[in-house]
C-alpha cells in the first residue's frame, strides 16, 4: 500500500509540470461567516501518497475514500481510484459547492482501501457568536 | 471575420477602453457586440463548444511565462460570452479560467471569469437538480466519468483528480 506523505484541505491548488511541483493555496482551518447557511464555492482534498518500486512495476490500483462530515449533517463519502504510476502520486478530490447549514466542525477523514489514515478539520463560526 | 478571430482584432482591444477593474471590464464585455456575436454564433450553431476549445488553444500556445499574455482580454471575452450557458464545458471554462487568478501573467481575466462563475452559478441553483450528492457520486463513478486529464493544468502521470458537486439535498 502506498506510503501518505500529506493530506490538505484547501481553496485550490496549482501544479506546475514542467518541475512537477505543486502550489497549494489557502489551506483551511477555519471558516467564519457573517451568517449561515452559506456555500463554499470550492475545495480541493489533496493527498500525496509514495509508492514503492514493486507498487509502480505492477500498476497496482487504490481506492482513496474521502468522508465528509458537516455539522448537523450525515456523513458524505467520496471515492475515487488511483493507480502506482509514479514514485510520488497526487490525489485530487475537488467538491463544489458545498452547503454549511451550522457551525461547528467539519471533518475530513481520508482513508485508502478501507483503512483509515487521518483526517483534516476546519472550525466553522459565525462573525459575533 | 469568425466571431471568435474577431476577438483577436485590434477594433476589440480598442473598443474595451481602459477598464481597470474586472467588474468594469465584465460590464464592459457584456454590452460588446463581439461578445454577443459570440454568444448568437453558438445559439445558432455557427461556431460549437468544440471551436471554443480550439480556439483557446490556439491563444494558449501564444502564452509565454512572465509576459503579460496578449489575448487576455479575447479570454475574458469568452467568459462572459458562456456565463449564460447551463452546460459542462462553460462551467469547465469558467472555473478553469478563475482559477488562474494567482498567475502574474493575467490580471483580470481570472477575475472576471470568477464573478462569471458566481452568476453561472446562482442560474444554476435556478434549475433544480435531479440528484443528490450520491447520485452524482454513482454517476461519476459508475458511469466511469473520471476526470483525468493527462497534460492538461498540471494533470498527467502521477496525478488523479476527481470532482464532486455537493448539492443540498433539499434543493434536489
Amino acid at each position: 500500500m502506498p506510503k501518505l506523505e500529506y493530506f490538505l484541505v484547501a481553496e485550490s491548488y496549482s501544479s506546475d509540470k514542467d518541475v512537477d511541483a505543486i502550489s497549494i493555496f489557502n489551506v483551511f482551518n477555519q471558516f467564519r461567516f457573517k451568517k449561515l447557511p452559506e456555500t463554499v464555492p470550492k475545495l480541493v482534498t489533496i493527498s500525496c501518497w509514495l509508492s514503492s518500486q514493486e507498487e509502480i512495476a505492477e500498476h497496482s490500483d487504490h481506492q482513496v475514500v474521502i468522508r465528509f462530515s458537516l455539522p448537523g449533517e450525515s456523513e458524505r463519502e467520496y471515492r475515487g481510484n488511483f493507480q502506482c504510476d509514479t514514485k510520488c502520486q497526487h490525489v485530487v478530490l475537488e467538491l463544489q459547492n458545498v452547503k454549511i447549514s451550522r457551525s461547528g466542525e467539519i471533518t475530513v477523514a481520508l482513508s485508502i482501501d478501507e483503512e483509515y489514515k487521518c483526517s483534516h478539520t476546519i472550525f466553522v463560526s459565525v462573525e459575533g457568536d | 471575420m469568425n466571431v471568435l478571430e474577431a476577438l483577436k482584432s485590434t477594433e476589440f482591444l480598442l473598443s474595451l477602453g481602459t477598464s481597470a477593474t474586472a467588474s468594469g471590464l465584465r460590464r464592459c464585455l457584456q454590452r460588446s457586440p463581439f461578445v454577443q456575436a459570440v454568444r448568437e454564433s453558438l445559439l445558432k450553431g455557427e461556431i460549437t463548444e468544440e471551436g471554443i476549445r480550439r480556439f483557446v488553444g490556439c491563444l494558449e500556445r501564444e502564452f509565454q511565462p512572465g509576459i503579460q499574455f496578449f489575448h487576455e482580454p479575447a479570454l475574458a471575452a469568452l467568459a462572459v460570452a458562456l456565463e449564460g450557458r447551463r452546460t459542462a464545458f462553460a462551467e469547465g471554462y469558467l472555473y478553469d479560467l478563475a482559477r488562474l487568478n494567482k498567475i502574474a501573467e493575467m490580471d483580470l481575466a481570472p477575475r472576471v471569469a470568477g464573478a462569471c462563475l458566481k452568476e453561472w452559478m446562482k442560474l444554476s441553483k435556478v434549475v433544480k437538480r435531479k440528484y443528490s450528492a450520491s447520485d452524482r457520486l454513482r454517476e461519476y463513478w459508475i458511469g466511469g466519468i473520471q476526470s483525468k486529464r493527462p497534460g492538461s493544468g498540471g494533470q498527467g502521470k502521477g496525478w488523479t483528480k476527481f470532482t464532486f458537486r455537493m448539492t443540498d439535498d433539499a434543493e434536489t
